[in-house]
């Protein structure tokens, strides 16, 4: 009797540890299978990532720019967009602290890197996206002080010469009034020499056209095609400054996306 | 500049080579800039007047040339005809009339380039069909003051305050313009000075009385001066 009770005992214990055994192994497997879905998803991840900002950016550049009005909807947008990028790539590379003293793995080592390095690039795509659409914004602004109609009125009569001086001198104080941004520093610079100089050109023809003083005429009249031709550095300036900007621009979207 | 569409990116993996060249239509500053009218100045009224005069004077001192003239009379004249001579000389040279272009007139007693002729009012339709006895006139090589006026000018002329001095330099300059190949003008506007070729004894037509020639008026026909 004893012996088979002892037997019964046995086998119990056997059944326990079986049992536990299972238990272990299942939740093993377990952790294995989700540790596997967390890194590979991790990848995944990036790759939605960067189909779905590339489909963004697509889209804001696909948009027509052809009046003022869609031109500065289209800036708004991009702004917007850049926004959105920038707020999904924070924790793109997040995982579970269950999960992640993985890697100590070379697997998930080079995983995490790969995500790292794409959220680096991703960075800084946002940054140049960020100094693209701050620059188009002062651009727009320094657009709109020259697109005063009395610049763009013929001058060669001496009639239209006190309203086109009132106008540069307007366009003079309202770009010196311009929110300096670093981004745009270069191009402000020079635009701000120019249309100062025609300022200035221009009130001097002025007065010397009031003294009927004719060597001083001639000497402002002189100054003021020189400034005119100042308007050529504005706009070589802003090419070379945008250029600048979208080729960085373009270099990072490729090494991000 | 070219646009690279971005809608292969969509569904596809390919990456165009510039993906963010849409950017460059966005821009408004070269279409801004490009706007701005940059014409050549004309030159201002009062300068173009400055060259004038300075042509002129420039011609005075380079290229001056006489031309003579006789006095004469027809008629009965009772005005001083010393005064007559004198007055008319120093009208012709002043430095405000024709001697602009560049000439000098010298009298000489007979013949000349032209016949200064202080005439009776009655006689100065002896002249020409085309003279009348109320104002001067000139006919062919005839530059006849009617006495009438030389005395008295016209009634518009004084009750405008004008001087009889003035009117005086007016009358000789006018009549001599003819010679000198000029018709009539009319007012160039309202408030501005007369043409001295302009009819002000009969009408100013809203221009104020000026005795001497306009700088557009510098020119000769007869003497070959542009």
């Amino acid at each position: 009797m004893k012996k088979l009770k002892d037997m019964l005992h046995h086998r119990r214990r056997v059944w326990m540890i079986a049992g536990a055994g299972t238990v272990l192994l299942s939740l093993l497997f377990g952790y294995i299978g989700y540790s596997v879905y967390s890194w590979q998803g991790l990848g995944q991840q990036g790759s939605e990532w960067q189909k779905a900002t590339r489909n963004e950016l697509s889209t804001v550049m696909s948009m027509k720019a052809g009046t003022a009005a869609e031109k500065s909807a289209k800036i708004t947008q991009l702004h917007e967009v850049v926004a959105g990028i920038r707020q999904s790539n924070e924790g793109l590379c997040d995982i579970s602290m269950t999960v992640s003293w993985q890697t100590a793995f070379k697997s998930a080592k080079q995983a995490q890197d790969k995500c790292q390095k794409l959220a680096h690039e991703s960075n800084r795509l946002v940054v140049s996206l960020d100094r693209l659409v701050k620059y188009l914004e002062n651009e727009a602004s320094l657009a709109r002080i020259l697109e005063n109609p009395s610049l763009k009125t013929d001058v060669s009569d001496e009639k239209a010469w006190e309203a086109s001086s009132k106008a540069w001198h307007e366009a003079a104080i309202a770009v010196k009034a311009m929110k300096k941004d670093t981004v745009f520093t270069a191009t402000q610079k020079v635009a701000l020499a120019v249309v100062d100089e025609l300022d200035g050109a221009w009130q001097q023809l002025l007065t010397a056209h009031a003294a009927q003083k004719k060597t001083e005429f001639a000497s402002a009249q002189g100054r003021l095609e020189k400034a005119y031709g100042g308007l050529g550095t504005i706009n070589d300036t802003n090419d070379h400054e945008f250029r600048t900007l979208v080729t960085e621009a373009n270099a990072r979207y490729a090494a991000a996306l | 500049m070219g646009v690279i569409s971005l809608q292969n990116l969509v569904s596809a993996t390919a990456k165009p080579a510039e993906p963010l060249s849409g950017l460059f239509e966005i821009r408004s500053l070269p279409m801004a800039l490009t706007a701005i009218k940059q014409s050549s100045l004309q030159a201002p009224a009062w300068l173009k007047a400055q060259d004038a005069a300075a042509a002129a004077a420039a011609r005075t001192v380079t290229d001056t040339r006489t031309v003579t003239y006789s006095v004469t009379t027809r008629g009965t004249v009772t005005a001083d005809l010393a005064e007559f001579r004198a007055q008319a000389y120093q009208t012709l040279n002043d430095g405000r009339g024709w001697a602009r272009m560049g000439v000098a007139f010298q009298e000489v007693a007979s013949g000349g380039d032209f016949t200064l002729v202080l005439s009776e009012a009655s006689q100065v339709p002896s002249f020409s069909p085309g003279c009348g006895a109320e104002y001067s006139c000139r006919a062919g090589r005839y530059v006849i003051i009617n006495q009438d006026r030389w005395l008295g000018a016209t009634p518009s002329w004084n009750s405008a305050g004008g001087s009889l001095r003035d009117y005086r330099h007016m009358v000789v300059n006018h009549e001599t313009g003819h010679w000198l190949g000029h018709d009539h003008l009319s007012c160039g506007g309202a408030g501005q000075a007369a043409p001295v070729m302009q009819q002000q004894s009969i009408d100013l037509q809203g221009c104020g009385f000026n005795a001497w020639p306009l700088a557009s008026e510098l020119w000769s026909s007869q003497l070959g001066i542009r």
